[in-house]
């Protein structure tokens, strides 16, 4: 057995140990899968029928399902509605071995639905109220963030700019993250992502990484030279950068150094929804392990080639991973 | 008959539905951008509307025409069901819920809008598609209507509340009380239906029931033939743009073309022209009248955006377009007169009645339908207009035709009306003008004489005015160009004015206006005899 492997098989192991907290954007995800009737009697458009609905955790709260996957202790703190999306978003965190800490605004909770009819995507519905937090709601989830930061070895920021993580609010998280040592990976829609600043890790893609590049070099178009990119971002903003590039695979640059890439494995996804998470989840699980930056994104690449290679939005397991991991030394 | 004397009728009736009911969930929202993870659009959901479906919708249809509807369908403790139920209260349908045997989900249909553009349409039918064999109550809550039905609609959408049972009970209805029965009907169902007095289908279903039938692929001639010799009945197939063709149970089949509108939403067209069936058939219309009468319900309904209704006096409106448009411009003149002469008219009022107070003379005059005008004021004036009083001194010169006569032969016609002012008027009288453009020549001289003369100057024209503006020292003018509008308003306005100077007389002087005696009802208000 090579030393990667090896390595990579105890990285898992320690996972079990650590505990981490997720903090952001909470979601429902709804999967309508259907039938094709025809067209509509009374006007040309497609006439589907509900054959089945499933229902998955969204946004951060797929990244804590990812971590959880993987065999973290995971909190998350988020937001719902008092409506019945949130009592499932609830119960599909309980059933994931999630412990989600979910405060109930005054907004419905996200929701995000797709129309399907066997493999054909019809259409996505998103709902949501980005209305801001009240003074109170503000204050409470303030309060229930630092409570769960002291207890956890990693925060992980899960922003989909739906109105959680308010400059504020991510001044006085960083605060305490450092006060208590713990380290920061972010996925940060990129106008959000100026509002921090120590952070250790973001995975962006390519389009968010170019439009941060662009912000931080007050509106200069970046170029296509995605190492450029990173370079910008990792001297800008004093953190490990890992580029998710979709089939191109990743590019890992440190703080400081040279960059290196690592290439997709999977030659046809199937579900490319939900691949993001799994990423942040693998390189913020194996951090926590005690994994350095390399090979964290090589398990994070590797988790993100099971999770494409399912239908669905896939959280990939640590036996799962185990199982990749031992694939990839065996000759084939 | 004319089939807008049907609709009058539509208030007394009452009509029974039974059948598959569905909640129709309208979703709207905009698209500004493709899904990141597959090139889909993503509608970000902005609004939603839930409108009762199916049967429902027939009965809500039949409550906007006036009529009075009885639903009979099955709603359980879901939240569809309360959605639903709480709309038909509002809306005034009486609603008895079958006993349900199993778990129960109201159906839905949601469409789909990005903007007014419509995506998608996805149903959710049942939990459960068999329903008690046992739904025999329908008798009962017929018993129990207030109003006794005529007709009974059976809505049969395939859902499963179109039993055997619910089928044997329709027919009992119509065998023992006369009821007549309207089945819009599913092409899968088409070989258990007994007969019935209409059958309605769209045009997909038709096709459909005649496959059902044997006779696949055929015109939509042929298939209305087939299933209306199959079901022993008339039938009748809604054919959206192509407008509807009755298939009668023997004769040759006719069809209806639909009035040319453009089209907004045809979702609940259907449902409507079911409505007006049933509800023609219950007010005495042969088959034909009511279809006629659906077939301009539908065009009205397809016009508007999303799943509409209409109300009588739209149906009305359809059969007699001119007449209504009259109507309409009529009463859009008046409505511009409150929003542009409230003030002048109110002036008016005030100068007639600073006259009186001066024990002075109001005196008229006009040509034509303007003469007939200044005479109507006058005789307010010294007869009465509401309230019993002393006559008001007032004169006009449009009434002898030997004076009139008699001056234009002599002088001219442009002095018929300077003699008389020149005779009559004196410094304080006051002098009303009626010309709806504001330029016949013997009236402009006349007016132009009064002013002279010391008598305050009121002008009654249209918005071309001519010289009323500069010659009259008041000027009601109507915002219109069009003569007969005109006149009309300047009658309103005659009776405003002589309702207010009578009131305003009555209240400050009573040596003007004595005691009101009372006057037996019944009596026209005007209390008129019978030379007006």
């Amino acid at each position: 057995m090579d030393a990667r492997v090896k390595n990579s098989l105890e990285c898992i192991r320690r996972i079990a140990g650590a505990r981490v907290l997720v903090v952001g954007d909470v979601m429902l995800d709804t999967y309508l899968a259907c039938r094709a009737l025809g067209v509509a009697d009374e006007a040309p458009v497609p006439l589907l029928e509900i054959g089945g609905r499933t229902q998955a955790p969204g946004g951060a709260a797929n990244v804590a399902r990812n971590l959880a996957r993987l065999g973290s202790h995971t909190t998350l703190v988020g937001l719902v509605g008092g409506d019945s999306p949130g009592e499932t978003v609830r119960g599909l965190l309980r059933e994931s071995g999630v412990d989600g800490s979910l405060l109930e605004t005054h907004r419905p909770t996200t929701l995000k639905t797709r129309v399907l009819s066997g493999d054909h995507y019809y259409l996505r519905l998103d709902e949501e109220d980005l209305s801001p937090l009240t003074e109170s709601e503000q204050a409470a989830l303030a309060a229930r963030i630092e409570a769960r930061l002291s207890e956890a070895d990693l925060l992980v920021v899960s922003d989909y700019d739906k109105g959680l993580l308010s400059p504020g609010l991510a001044e006085r998280i960083e605060r305490r993250a450092q006060e208590g040592g713990c380290r920061i990976v972010a996925d940060l829609k990129p106008r959000n992502a100026l509002a921090w600043r120590h952070l250790d890790l973001i995975a962006p893609n390519l389009g968010e990484a170019r439009s941060l590049c662009a912000q931080l070099d007050s509106g200069g178009e970046p170029g296509d030279d995605v190492e450029a990119i990173a370079k910008t971002l990792t001297s800008r903003l004093g953190c490990a950068v890992v580029l998710k590039m979709g089939s191109q695979g990743m590019l890992i640059a440190p703080p400081s150094g040279s960059t290196s890439r690592l290439e997709a494995l999977c030659r046809s996804p199937v579900e490319v929804s939900g691949a993001g998470d799994t990423v942040l989840a693998t390189l913020a699980a194996a951090l926590t392990a005690g994994a350095d930056l390399h090979q964290s994104a090589w398990l994070a690449n590797l988790a993100a080639s099971i999770s494409v290679s399912r239908p669905g939005t896939h959280a990939v397991s640590a036996a799962e991973l185990k199982e990749a991991i031992l694939q990839s030394a065996s000759p084939s | 008959m004319l089939p807008s004397s049907l609709v009058s009728r539509f208030k007394d009736q009452c009509v029974l539905i039974a059948g598959d009911t569905h909640i129709d969930r309208e979703v709207y929202g905009e698209v500004h951008r493709l899904a990141p993870e597959e090139p889909v659009p993503v509608l970000q959901i902005t609004s939603r509307r839930a409108i009762p479906g199916g049967a429902a919708n027939v009965a809500r249809n039949i409550s906007r025409l006036g009529g009075q509807a009885a639903l009979y369908g099955f709603f359980e403790g879901d939240e569809a069901s309360r959605e639903i139920l709480g709309e038909l209260r509002a809306e005034g349908v009486q609603v008895l819920s079958a006993p349900p045997t199993a778990p129960f989900r109201l159906p839905e249909r949601r469409r789909f809008f990005a903007s007014n553009h419509q995506l998608i349409q996805i149903l959710q039918r049942p939990a459960i598609d068999r329903y008690a064999d046992s739904l025999t109550s329908l008798g009962e809550f017929a018993a129990r209507l207030p109003n006794r039905p005529r007709t009974v609609v059976v809505y049969d959408q395939g859902y499963g509340l179109v039993t055997r049972a619910l089928l044997d009970s329709v027919e009992a209805l119509a065998r023992d009380q006369g009821l007549k029965v309207v089945i819009d009907a599913h092409p899968e169902h088409v070989c258990r239906y007994p007969r019935a007095d209409l059958f309605t289908f769209n045009a997909n279903e038709i096709a459909a029931a005649a496959a059902r039938l044997g006779a696949s692929d055929c015109s939509l001639e042929r298939a209305g033939q087939r299933v209306s010799e199959r079901l022993g009945s008339d039938v009748l197939v809604t054919r959206g743009s192509r407008g509807m063709t009755l298939f009668p149970a023997s004769g040759r089949p006719q069809t209806l073309p639909a009035d040319p509108v453009p089209l907004a939403d045809r979702a609940g067209a259907g449902d409507s022209v079911t409505a007006v069936l049933a509800l023609g058939l219950s007010a005495g219309a042969d088959l034909k009248s009511a279809a006629a009468l659906a077939n301009k319900a539908a065009a009205t309904v397809v016009s508007k955006p999303g799943i509409a209704t209409l109300n009588p006096e739209e149906l009305l409106n359809l059969f007699h377009p001119q007449i209504s448009s009259l109507l309409r411009e009529s009463v859009a003149v008046k409505q511009r007169l409150i929003t542009e002469q409230l003030p002048e008219i109110e002036r008016v009022v005030r100068a007639i009645i600073q006259t009186y107070r001066d024990h002075k003379t109001v005196y008229a005059f006009g040509n034509g339908g303007s003469a007939a005008d200044a005479n109507h004021f006058i005789t307010e004036l010294v007869g009465r207009f509401r309230i019993e009083r002393k006559g008001l001194p007032a004169f006009s010169f449009s009434t002898n035709e030997i004076l009139m006569t008699s001056i234009a032969n002599d002088y001219g016609y442009e002095s018929t009306f300077t003699r008389q002012v020149d005779t009559f008027v004196k410094p304080g009288d006051l002098v009303a003008a009626f010309s709806t453009s504001g330029k016949s020549e013997n009236v402009v001289r006349a007016i132009r004489l009064a002013g002279e003369k010391g008598a305050t100057t009121v002008g009654f024209t249209g918005s071309s005015a001519g010289s009323f503006p500069d010659l009259c020292d008041l000027c009601i003018r109507v915002p219109s160009d069009n003569t007969p509008r005109i006149q009309e308003s300047h009658l309103v306005v005659v009776h405003i004015i002589c309702e207010l100077l009578e009131k305003e007389l009555a209240l400050t002087d009573p040596r003007e206006a004595p005691p009101v005696p009372a006057r037996p009802s019944g009596q026209d208000p005007h209390g008129r005899t019978s030379q007006e």
